[in-house]
This record gives structure tokens, C-alpha cells and sequence, in this order.
């Protein structure tokens, strides 16, 4: 009944594409409370099976570590991709680094978070995007 | 005979048009990479070109028109003239960029150390970047559970905040400087209320003035409208301004704030009781880093001086204005204003260049 009674609850799925294990478990702690059902991909390839085996409502991605984990790489596939290509980007970047993602890298990112990010705020952005997406 | 030196004509200047084409293109392709040296180097020769090519054309017509109109000389060879004068502009701007080829090079190597300089400073920011974002992340986590910490453990907490915060602004600030020093700054800009800026900046160093006795206070005549600006930089450029305020007024000395809504602008300032800034030194502090550098080792106060240059960049992305109003043996003003103006790009980017020169 408890294990219901959680799932009834859980509101979005969201996939972490993060490499750093410190940062992952920031977010990890930042989201708890929050009826967020998540999983954790460390590389690009895990990414790629989680997506379509997890089948997430948002994807929040790491631009920082753009080198380790490939993830503009990573969201132009997913764009492309018409079994993906709705699912909500979020990423987290540096605020200087917007710019060059839309024209450099020409990814259509749905929502910015400024990295380093206050853990407060991570979750509560989070949810006005997906609450304000979904209406 | 006349129609053979038609035809080579033709095709000389075919090729010449190739070449300078090529050329042009070669310059241009320089542009599209955003440096700004080969741009100005493009308008410099763009420019001659231009000049040259009137003056050029309109002795041209002048010399052979009235001939022409007169039918003393027949229409071919007009054009055989026109031609062979074309070749030699040709010519002429052939051996113009031959003769700027040695700068060309030296530029384009120039931009080449310029890229592995930005491409250094992008790597180097996120090494940085990464462990800030964990700290961060996990000491806000931590203040997060105030009550089961004990007072010692509270103001542990706190220090690693405000100096976890501190590393990140000191950090952002020297790579926004080498991003505006070598390109751009890029501007979010949104309808924000300039006094709630100012009340986050107050909250986070009221702490730090206390621990100098400083009295911080806000003044506000009345109620600011909101206006298009960066949030988050103007708060950088109010940060700074008063971080150095506390830095340099002496213990039980007084900050104030003050906000002031104008016609067209909105007008912010930090006024301070340090000692006053010579004359001399008013321009220069916005201007050269290395300048306000000295002044601050010769103070033997910490800071890199990268804050004034930077704020003057981003208050003049902002269109608005920067400047210090220094009364001897009173103090320091600091001003600055954003005008009330509706934005239509609400993204944008400026160099520093056209940022400082406005």
C-alpha cells in the first residue's frame, strides 16, 4: 500500500546526466522531498540506454562537463530523435556559456539553471517549468 | 587588334576579380571568427577602397565622357580604356593586400594564440567550476539543517558559505574580465526592480560590514520602477562597489546606499567615508586594471582589482553610466544609472571595447 501510495505520488522522472559524483549527489539530496523518481546516467553511453529504458519526463544534463560526457552531442541526439525529442531539456551551465550553446552549438535548451546552483532553488525551478510546461 | 585587347582585357580582369574576391573572402572568413583586429582591419581597407575607387571612377568618367558624348571616340574603345583602366585598379588592390600580406599573417597568428588563450580560459573555468558547484550545493544543504547544528557548527557553516560564495564571485569575476578583455559579455535581460537587487546584495555583506562596525543602510525616496537589466550583473557591479566600500573605509566608518528614480534613468550609489580618491586616479580606476592594482597593493588591501573595469563593462552594456564623485577628507561616491529605456533584443553581447568606449 506504502509502495502505491509513493508511486501515485511521484510526479516526474527525470534523468541526471552528471559524471561528478559530488555534484550528483547534491542534486540527489536538493530533489529529495520533491516526488521526483530519478536516475542517475554517469557517461554518454548509459545516458543513451537510460533514456530509452527509463523513459524520462525531463532530462537535467551537466554543459560543464561537456568534454567527459559529450553533452551537446548528446542533446542534438536527442533532438533528433522523434521517440525523444519533446522530453524537456534542463541544463546546467555557466552563465556566460547560453550564448554559445543556441549559436555555436544550435541545441534548443528548454530551461537554464546558472551552475553553481543553489540547491533550494534546483528543485523548486525545476517543478514551476514542468508545472507551467504540462499546462 | 582592338577586339584581341578587348578580350585579354576581359579575361585578365576576370581573373584579377577572382583573385580580390578570394581575397576579400579570405578577410571576411577572418571576421566570421569575431576577432576584432581583422575586422578593423577589413574596414580600414574596405574604406580606402572605397575612396579610391570614387575618386578613381569619377576622373574616369569626367576624362572620357565628353569624348564620348562628342562621338570622337567610338563606344569600343571606351571600353577597351574603361578595361584597361579597370586592370590597373585591379592591379592596385591586388598589390595593396600582397603588400599587407605580412600583417595579415601576424594577425591571424595573433588570433590564433588569442583562440588557445579563450580555449584555455573555457577549460580552466570548469575544473573550477565543478568543485564550487558541490561545495556550494552541499554547504547550502548543510545551513539548510540549521537546528540540529550547534552554535559553533552554525557559524562554522557560515564561514565556508560566505568564503565558498566569495571564491565564486572572485572567480567569475577574472573570467568574465579575460571573456570581455578578448570578446564579449553576454547580458540576460529581463524587468527587474533595482531595489531587491540592492537588498540581496546588503544581506549577503551585512555580516562583513558588521565585522568592522561599519553602518550599511539603504535610503530609498520612494517606490523604483522596475527596469530591463541582468540581474545577476547588476548585482555583481553592486556587490563590487560596496565590497570595496567596506574594504576601504576605516572601522566605524558609514555606507549608504541610495537609490534615486530620475526621468529617464534610475540612479544608484554607494557612497562611503574612506578616504578620498585623488583626482587623478577617478578615470583610471575604471579604466586599467593594473592601475587600480597598485593602488590596492599599495593599500595592502586583498583583491585583484578586476572589479571596477568590469563594472564599468557591464553598466555600459546596460547603456548607462559609471563614474566616482570623490569629496577630499569626506569620502567616496560611487554612481551609477540604467536607463528606463525598453529593450527590444532582450539577449545581448558586447565586446569590452564597445562596452568601455561608448
Amino acid at each position: 500500500m506504502d509502495n502505491l501510495d509513493k508511486e501515485l505520488k511521484i510526479k516526474h522522472k527525470v534523468l541526471i546526466v552528471e559524471n561528478d559524483p559530488d555534484i550528483i549527489a547534491v542534486i540527489l539530496i536538493s530533489i529529495e522531498g520533491y516526488n521526483f523518481l530519478s536516475q542517475v546516467a554517469s557517461s554518454y553511453s548509459k545516458a543513451l540506454v537510460g533514456l530509452s529504458n527509463f523513459q524520462p519526463d525531463v532530462i537535467l544534463l551537466d554543459a560543464m562537463a561537456n568534454n567527459a560526457l559529450n553533452t551537446f552531442k548528446l542533446c542534438r541526439e536527442i533532438r533528433l530523435n522523434p521517440q525523444f525529442s519533446q522530453i524537456p531539456l534542463i541544463l546546467l551551465s555557466a552563465r556566460g556559456q547560453r550564448a554559445e550553446i543556441e549559436k555555436i552549438h544550435k541545441i534548443k535548451v528548454d530551461l537554464y539553471i546558472d551552475a553553481p546552483f543553489n540547491p533550494e532553488e534546483l528543485p523548486k525551478s525545476m517543478i514551476s517549468f514542468l508545472e507551467k510546461k504540462r499546462t | 587588334m582592338e577586339s584581341l585587347i578587348l578580350i585579354s582585357s576581359g579575361i585578365f580582369s576576370f581573373f584579377i576579380l577572382i583573385f580580390s574576391g578570394l581575397t576579400i573572402s579570405f578577410i571576411l572568413k577572418l571576421r566570421i571568427e569575431e576577432k576584432t583586429p581583422a575586422w578593423l582591419y577589413f574596414q580600414w581597407l574596405i574604406t580606402t577602397l572605397v575612396i579610391f575607387l570614387f575618386i578613381y571612377s569619377s576622373s574616369l568618367i569626367l576624362k572620357t565622357l565628353p569624348d564620348l558624348t562628342n562621338h570622337r571616340v567610338n563606344v569600343n574603345q571606351f571600353i577597351c580604356s574603361f578595361m584597361a583602366d579597370l586592370n590597373t585598379f585591379f592591379l592596385i588592390l591586388v598589390s595593396l593586400v600582397a603588400f599587407s600580406y605580412k600583417e595579415l599573417k601576424m594577425l591571424y597568428q595573433a588570433m590564433e594564440l588569442e583562440k588557445i588563450k579563450s580555449e584555455f580560459m573555457d577549460k580552466i573555468s570548469h575544473e573550477l567550476r565543478t568543485p564550487l558547484t558541490s561545495t556550494k550545493g552541499a554547504v547550502e544543504l548543510l545551513s539548510r539543517e540549521q537546528e540540529s547544528l550547534n552554535e559553533k557548527q552554525r557559524q562554522l557553516v557560515g564561514i565556508i558559505e560566505r568564503s565558498t560564495n566569495r571564491l565564486i564571485r572572485l572567480i567569475n569575476d577574472l573570467l568574465d574580465f579575460s571573456k570581455t578583455t578578448s570578446g564579449k559579455i553576454e547580458l540576460i535581460l529581463e524587468l527587474d526592480s533595482l531595489s531587491e537587487v540592492v537588498d540581496e546584495v546588503v544581506k549577503d555583506l551585512i555580516l562583513t560590514s558588521k565585522e568592522k562596525h561599519l553602518a550599511l543602510t539603504v535610503e530609498t525616496s520612494k517606490k523604483i520602477p522596475p527596469v530591463f537589466m541582468d540581474k545577476v550583473r547588476i548585482g555583481q557591479v553592486l556587490n563590487n562597489l560596496i565590497e570595496n566600500a567596506i574594504k576601504f573605509t576605516p572601522h566605524g566608518g558609514s555606507i549608504t546606499i541610495s537609490l534615486e528614480d530620475r526621468k529617464d534613468d534610475i540612479l544608484c550609489s554607494v557612497s562611503d567615508t574612506s578616504m578620498s580618491i585623488s583626482p587623478l586616479d577617478t578615470g583610471r580606476i575604471f579604466t586599467e586594471f593594473h592601475k587600480t592594482a597598485k593602488i590596492i597593493l599599495a593599500k595592502g588591501v586583498a583583491g585583484v582589482g578586476l572589479g571596477l573595469p568590469l563594472s564599468k563593462a557591464i553598466i555600459r552594456s546596460h547603456r548607462g553610466e559609471i563614474w566616482v564623485e570623490s569629496v577630499a577628507g569626506k569620502g567616496n561616491k560611487f554612481i551609477f544609472s540604467l536607463p528606463k529605456e525598453k529593450r527590444k533584443r532582450m539577449r545581448h553581447i558586447f565586446s569590452f571595447e564597445e562596452a568601455t568606449s561608448l
